[in-house]
């Protein structure tokens, strides 16, 4: 048994580890081995594909645990039960996230084409605040002043670790807010809602997920590349993809990629986006002491590290303004028992009514000493309270109200 | 057949926490366990298929772990439920 708040950091923390680890891989790949973005990326996506196809298959071997028969994939996702093929609104939605990530993808090549690209990459950490909104929105699902602060704060220290010197680009800035924030919103989203959603019964896992995603992104990227891919390129992939060194590589690179979406997918099925998005920055903050490891071992690679102070000095206080971030969120949740007593005469639909309130995790109407047992998930105390006295009591019928809050808890998945 | 969930309160002795949370962990019905603070000290989830092995596990096991004082049962009869 692990404590489920426990797991959902763990989830958005390594998928931030592993994104470090493919960023810093693919620049690498982009400058030593495939110097041309779009031979990298189309190599990159197909082999990519191939990859995760296999790794699929090696997680779908049956193995016992806990006595019963599962696929060794149960250890990154217990919802997954092999390879299989989605359908109906699940489909769509995969398509949907596929193809925004596509158009991203291509977008990025293209803009960096003709602009100076170094602003793109902080503008990229907005889309965090993008997700807060859709989270506002989302009825059930408010975010608290606190988390407002704490996202808010890993957003703009994000903004300042990535920020390099260059020119401000009027077009990049809005072809990034605009265009790349909005695909990138819109992918969480998608995997978002197919977390929720269930084909026949069963729940969407996220390995599936990833690799049905990746297959509809790769698909439609290939058809948009078509236009740029001219003979010099199409001869460049063809010696490449045959080339062992360059498999490998991708192979390891994807594979980090897709600890790294399988991780990113799950947290999203336990928690909010914009905390879910705001954990994994941290993989922007990894990035510093791995550029330091590049340019050890790579140094005729990566460019020699600016030591200019005034930046440094950015990157840090960026740095900070993550951390404490990342660590006001993780510490702020409280989860607590509300146990209701109702009168003999009260209104037939209570159990909607108290699920209607903001926090409410779960009601249950249960026969012994209480009649309804409420779990409550928030961010502080306060608001608790402010949760029980005003909604709960406005409730016709209540007659007691005792609050358990909880110290630690465990959960079996 | 559907299966009957239900929470069990259980007030422990002071000092035997960590052994009775070590016991509830062996069982198989335990779906979550949370240590609060209030009239009782944990609450225990519990999924069974019937309510013969809801008493199994209350009476024959949990009532015999030393250091629990008094339990309370509330079967669950409808619930509602966030996903994940």
């Amino acid at each position: 048994m692990i404590s489920k708040k426990f797991e959902f950091y763990f989830l958005a923390l390594f998928s931030g580890v592993f994104t470090s680890f493919y960023v810093l891989m693919d620049a690498y790949g982009l400058k030593a081995l495939v110097p041309d973005p779009y031979v990298y990326s189309f190599l990159c996506e197909w082999i990519g594909l191939i990859t995760c196809l296999l790794y699929l298959l090696v997680l779908s071997i049956p193995t016992t645990i806990k006595g019963k028969k599962r696929p060794i994939g149960y250890y990154l996702d217990p919802y997954f039960q092999g390879l299989k093929i989605p359908r109906g609104k699940s489909l769509q939605y995969i398509l949907g996230a596929g193809l925004v990530a596509s158009v991203s993808t291509i977008t990025y090549f293209i803009a960096v084409s003709f602009s100076d690209p170094s602003m793109m990459l902080p503008l990229m950490n907005f889309s965090t605040i993008y997700l807060l909104i859709i989270d506002f929105i989302r009825e059930k699902d408010v975010p608290s002043a606190i988390e407002i602060e704490s996202v808010l704060s890993v957003t703009l220290g994000a903004f300042l670790v990535t920020l390099s010197k260059g020119k401000i680009d009027p077009y990049t800035i809005i072809i990034t807010l605009v265009i790349m924030n909005g695909c990138s919103t819109a992918y969480t989203a998608f995997m978002k809602k197919l977390q929720e959603i269930s084909e026949n019964g069963k729940k969407n896992d996220s390995l599936n997920l990833r690799f049905w995603s990746l297959f509809f992104l790769t698909l439609s990227l290939s058809i948009m590349l078509i236009p740029f891919l001219d003979k010099a390129r199409i001869e460049m992939i063809q010696k490449l993809f045959f080339s062992p060194m360059i498999f490998i590589f991708f192979t390891v690179n994807m594979g980090f990629a897709f600890l790294s979406y399988v991780m990113y997918i799950r947290a999203l099925g336990k928690g909010k986006m914009s905390i879910v998005n705001a954990v994994v920055s941290i993989n922007i903050v990894l990035g510093i002491p791995l550029t330091f490891l590049g340019v050890k071992l790579a140094p005729n690679v990566f460019e020699s590290i600016s030591y200019d102070a005034f930046l440094w000095t950015i990157k840090i206080v960026g740095t900070i303004f993550v951390i404490v971030g990342i660590l006001a969120l993780s510490l702020s949740e409280v989860k607590a028992y509300i146990l209701l007593r109702t009168s003999s005469k009260h209104a037939a639909n209570i159990l909607e009514k108290i699920y209607k309130i903001r926090g409410v995790e779960s009601v249950a109407a249960v026969a012994g000493d209480y009649d309804y047992i409420v779990k409550l998930r928030i961010r502080t105390l306060g608001k608790t309270y402010n949760i029980i006295v005003w909604e709960i009591e406005k409730i016709e019928g209540i007659i007691q109200i005792m609050s358990l809050p909880i110290i630690k808890e465990w959960e079996i998945p | 057949m559907g299966k009957i969930d239900a929470y069990i309160f259980i007030e422990v002795e002071i000092g035997k926490s960590e052994h009775v949370l070590n016991e509830l962990r062996k069982l198989g019905i335990v779906k979550s366990v949370a240590f609060v603070t209030g009239i009782f000290d944990v609450i225990v989830r519990v999924s069974v298929n019937n309510l013969e092995e809801l008493y199994e596990a209350t009476v024959n096991y949990i009532h015999k772990i030393d250091g629990v004082k008094r339990t309370r049962t509330h079967i669950i009869e409808k619930e509602l439920k966030q996903e994940g």
